[in-house]
């Protein structure tokens, strides 16, 4: 059943195409799986770019390269003045503020594209050499992208971190299968992966957790297999990755926090306002995460009753901490797949190479094993698919050329586009609401001078009071608007679809006037009173 | 030798494990003790600082008949349930060591027992009704039952404000009904619960003035820097007449503020202006706006950027409005700097009214709007140059 193409020694004497072919050639499995990726990366690549918090992450990188230095508080949320900030990601900000300045939003989305096509062909290369089978780890990492489906289109830091996780992976795996050669090669590459993804995001948190596990899950398996408790002492192994950790978490500490980065991302998820945002629920089986995990367990159930492969106390751990972390935080989820797969992949490998020995898929081998076979065809196609999916890309309009696409293809259908637009020509004085989603694209787009009450990137540092009345104001609950008054907001900027009651009590309000509407959102304004006859003497 | 040098080999690996674990732990005990230590609640002052009035015209007040005006305000509540925000009320305006004739009449010592001694106020409210002192008892905490009616106070940290003005040390004993603590309690609870956006915040900066006078800045307990600069922001941020008694307890306080910053600069020069711009701000408004006769309420912002206030009067009516609005006013004003300070016509006319009022109310009246009042009354006791206590003290012998 493998499909591993492995080069074939060649007579003396032999045709030059056949030489060509042994080289250069590709089987048929081969192109299906490039043509996989192409598909991913042109779905990723036309991803209208969100109009959340990836704006308020251009923001903060463009604050710091304008400023030449990390921001000490939220430089764009004046009501979390005070409340120290820990730029866990102001690498990536910056990143994502280089190609998000100018005139070209568009690069944004070609730095995600590209960035999760690196990750998902690292992860594949990754599983790869855990089980020699192209289309086995081409398989598992679609199942890792589809068990992560519902954080597919996001647009943060996250996705280099995601990066990173897929590089530690691979040198967790390379570093096992060249065990005792290069010795140092691997704690100091894994020591620089930390170093950077501590830069990149404050996931680098998993990177570790995910080391700890190797570490102790080495040991635990070197008790278990000799029968002594102490028996990781003799085992090189341990040792080695023992190293591997300890460069790992000093990598970390290269950031402009050191250590606190640490303990800073340790505590970050403790954080009160955290508990009223979706993604740091814990985990609800009817939800866009809930079935997917269900299923997930249901597969590893299945996979691990079938496989005859001793499960490693290294993929249990794994396993454990990763399935608590997502039922803690279904935003963990981002981490749980590709790890998920890791664990599973070498029984899957080991269940599925027994049954190739089956006589139904050995006559199916047969039939299909000219497809199998390297051809410089099957390479030729793969270069055209390769081509054509550059040249339908967006990420191609720089050197081919080509109209520029529409704003509204380009940002997801939520953008305010028009609210921005009549923001700009009557900015407005004075505090501003609007949803937190949309304060980090008006922090960026809106009017210079705009001052919004809340945004994605600030959720954590608002004193929870402040949080607290803004979630009163977004959802219009009893005592809306005293808390307005109590900011002195005069502008509310309010989302048709997602907040349907505040636009409403806007409408219904007699202090309130609608400005503004259009499909996305409303601007309201305070209405000016009547001028009251004061009793007393001018 | 190869063994003994793989030996040595192991032995410095195993060293360095040992020690990088090491200190890895004992840097992280470190730094996690460093970082709490810095978000901890700062130490207070004992004996709160004295927030004193730096004007006065004892010209423009008439002494026999602020007697009779103070005469008329002393504590009498006539019966056994003193509310107790006419209790912090009186004690503020007469301070604790006025004494008073007549067996209901309460002197200053008594109105701070009935807040301090849980046994006192039991006798006073019956032991039916739940206790104004709330201990903490987990902790360090002490919490005055708050705006639930009145056997409790009217607004966050106005008893412990009050305390603090009439000059209560912190470890002042407070008996509560599960034993004693130190009113250093009730400050630690204050703090702690302390929001800089909180929907009362006046009184609480007022403690921190008193109590806090030497802390140029802390961390809330929200993880907020606190500074002095910070607070005058959130005195000035909403409209004017926004806020217990038409907003005018954010003017005194910044007066008291800038009072403080005159003594230990603990404001930025712009803040320092702000508070000096939005103080004259709300003079020239409030002369603009007052009535030929004298008073004002609660429309005295005129027209601002939202347009004017409305004019729509309060629970006790427009006379209560006026009272109210009035006697702040010019309570303010007693502390308020000089170019936040109006003609001398417009104190005397706001004195003549204020006075007249004081004096024509029926003593219904008086009991009905008993805390308003006492802002009224000080104010005309602080222009005249002494303190309520002290400038009644030849009438308060007199019978009501």
């Amino acid at each position: 059943m493998s499909t591993t193409i492995a080069p074939k020694a060649l007579p003396d004497s032999v045709p030059a195409a056949h030489v060509v072919s042994a080289k250069w050639g590709m089987a048929a499995p081969q192109v299906f799986v490039v043509a996989g990726f192409c598909l991913f990366f042109l779905y990723h690549n036309y991803l209208p770019l969100f109009h959340s918090d990836l704006w308020g992450h251009v923001a903060y990188g463009d604050w710091i390269l304008t400023h030449g230095r990390l921001p000490q508080e939220d430089p764009f949320t004046e009501l979390a003045a005070g409340v120290p900030l820990t730029a866990t990601a102001w690498l990536s900000q910056v990143l994502l503020a280089l190609a998000g300045r100018g005139t070209d939003p568009e690069r944004l989305a070609h730095v995600f594209a590209a960035i999760g096509l690196a990750s998902y062909l690292i992860l594949a290369r990754t599983y790869f050499l855990q089980t020699r089978w192209l289309t086995l780890s081409a398989a598992g990492t679609f199942a890792a992208f589809l068990v992560t489906w519902s954080r597919h289109a996001v647009q943060r830091p996250e996705n280099f971190g995601l990066f990173c996780l897929a590089v530690l992976l691979w040198c967790v795996i390379r570093s096992d299968r060249r065990d005792r050669a290069d010795s140092w090669r691997w704690p100091v590459s894994i020591g620089l992966t930390l170093a950077l993804w501590a830069n990149l995001h404050g996931s680098f948190i998993v990177g570790i957790a995910v080391l700890v596990c190797w570490v102790t899950g080495r040991a635990i398996d070197a008790a278990l297999l000799s029968g002594r408790l102490l028996a990781f002492f003799r085992d090189a192994t341990f040792w080695r990755r023992l190293w591997c950790l300890e460069f790992a978490l000093l990598g970390s500490c290269f950031n402009p926090y050191g250590f606190d980065l640490l303990l800073q991302t340790l505590v970050f998820p403790t954080h009160p306002n955290l508990n009223s945002v979706l993604e740091w629920f814990p985990l609800e089986m009817k939800s866009l995460e809930g079935l997917p995990m269900a299923l997930s367990w249901v597969m590893t159930g299945v996979v691990l009753r079938l496989s005859q492969r001793r499960m490693s106390a290294v993929e249990v751990l794994w396993l454990l901490v990763l399935n608590a972390a997502v039922c803690l935080r279904v935003r963990m989820i981002a981490w749980y797949g590709p790890i998920w797969i890791l664990a599973l992949l070498p029984h899957v490998a080991e269940i599925l190479s027994r049954a190739a020995d089956s006589p139904a898929l050995t006559s199916w081998q047969t039939r299909f094993a000219a497809w199998t076979q390297p051809s410089i065809h099957w390479t030729a196609v793969t270069v055209l698919l390769v081509w054509m999916t550059f040249a339908f890309a967006p990420i191609s309009r720089p050197v081919l050329g080509g109209t520029p696409r529409r704003a509204d293809q380009v940002f997801s259908h939520e953008t305010p586009l028009k609210v921005t637009r009549y923001l700009h020509d009557h900015p407005p004085s004075g505090l501003v609401f609007a949803p937190q989603w949309w304060g980090d694209w008006l922090t960026w787009r809106g009017p210079s001078e705009i001052r919004v009450m809340m945004t994605t990137n600030a959720i954590h540092l608002a004193p929870p009071q402040v949080w607290q009345d803004y979630l009163t104001i977004s959802m219009a609950e009893p005592g809306w608007e005293q808390r307005l008054d109590r900011y002195r907001i005069n502008t509310v900027v309010a989302s048709v679809e997602l907040q349907p009651e505040l636009c409403r009590s806007l409408e219904q309000s007699p202090d309130w006037r609608i400005e503004f509407e259009d499909a996305v959102g409303i601007v309201a304004r305070r209405k000016v009173l009547k001028s009251v006859a004061l009793r007393g003497s001018p | 030798m190869k063994v003994f040098r793989e030996g040595r080999w192991r032995m410095l690996a195993l060293s360095w494990h040992a020690l990088f674990l090491i200190s890895a732990t004992s840097y992280s005990a470190w730094r996690i003790e460093a970082l709490r230590e810095s978000h901890l609640p700062p130490t207070p002052s004992i004996e709160p600082r004295r927030v004193s009035p730096r004007n006065s015209r004892p010209e423009l007040v008439d002494s026999e008949r602020l007697h009779r005006v103070l005469a008329r305000l002393t504590p009498d509540f006539g019966s056994q349930r003193p509310p107790i925000n006419f209790v912090d009320h009186a004690l503020r305006f007469w301070g604790v060591t006025a004494t008073f004739d007549g067996d209901t009449v309460l002197s200053g010592a008594e109105l701070r027992e009935l807040l301090l001694d849980h046994r006192a106020f039991a006798e006073a409210w019956g032991a039916e009704t739940k206790p104004f002192l709330i201990p903490d008892t987990r902790g360090d905490g002490l919490r005055f039952r708050t705006r639930s009616g009145p056997a409790t106070a009217s607004h966050v940290d106005h008893t412990l404000a009050g305390l603090a003005e009439v000059g209560t040390p912190l470890d002042y004993p407070v008996l509560t009904p599960r034993g004693e603590r130190l009113l250093k309690d009730a400050f630690h609870q204050s703090i702690r619960e302390f929001s800089l956006n909180q929907e009362e915040y006046e009184w609480s900066t007022l403690v921190f003035l008193h109590y806090l006078s030497d802390v140029p800045q802390w961390y809330s307990s929200e993880g907020q820097l606190i500074t002095w600069d910070r607070l005058a922001g959130r005195l000035m941020r909403q409209r004017l007449n926004q806020g217990v008694c038409y907003g005018q307890h954010r003017l005194y306080v910044l007066a008291a503020l800038l009072q403080h910053d005159a003594e230990r600069s603990c404001l930025s020069e712009s803040v320092r202006e702000d508070i000096r711009a939005h103080l004259a701000d709300a003079t020239a408004r409030l002369v603009a706006t007052q009535h030929a006769e004298g008073y004002w309420d609660g429309a005295w912002p005129g027209q601002e950027r939202e347009g004017s206030a409305a004019q729509n009067p309060g629970p006790l009516g427009s006379r209560a409005d006026r009272l109210l609005a009035t006697g702040h006013v010019l309570e303010w004003w007693a502390y308020a700097p000089p170019e936040a300070l109006p003609a001398d016509e417009v104190l005397q006319r706001t004195i003549e009214w204020l006075s007249t009022e004081l004096e024509t109310l029926s003593a219904a009246e008086i009991r009905r709007y008993y805390p308003f009042l006492t802002h009224g009354g000080r104010a005309l006791a602080l222009w005249s140059g002494q303190q309520p206590d002290l400038a009644g003290a030849d009438s308060q012998r007199q019978p009501r």
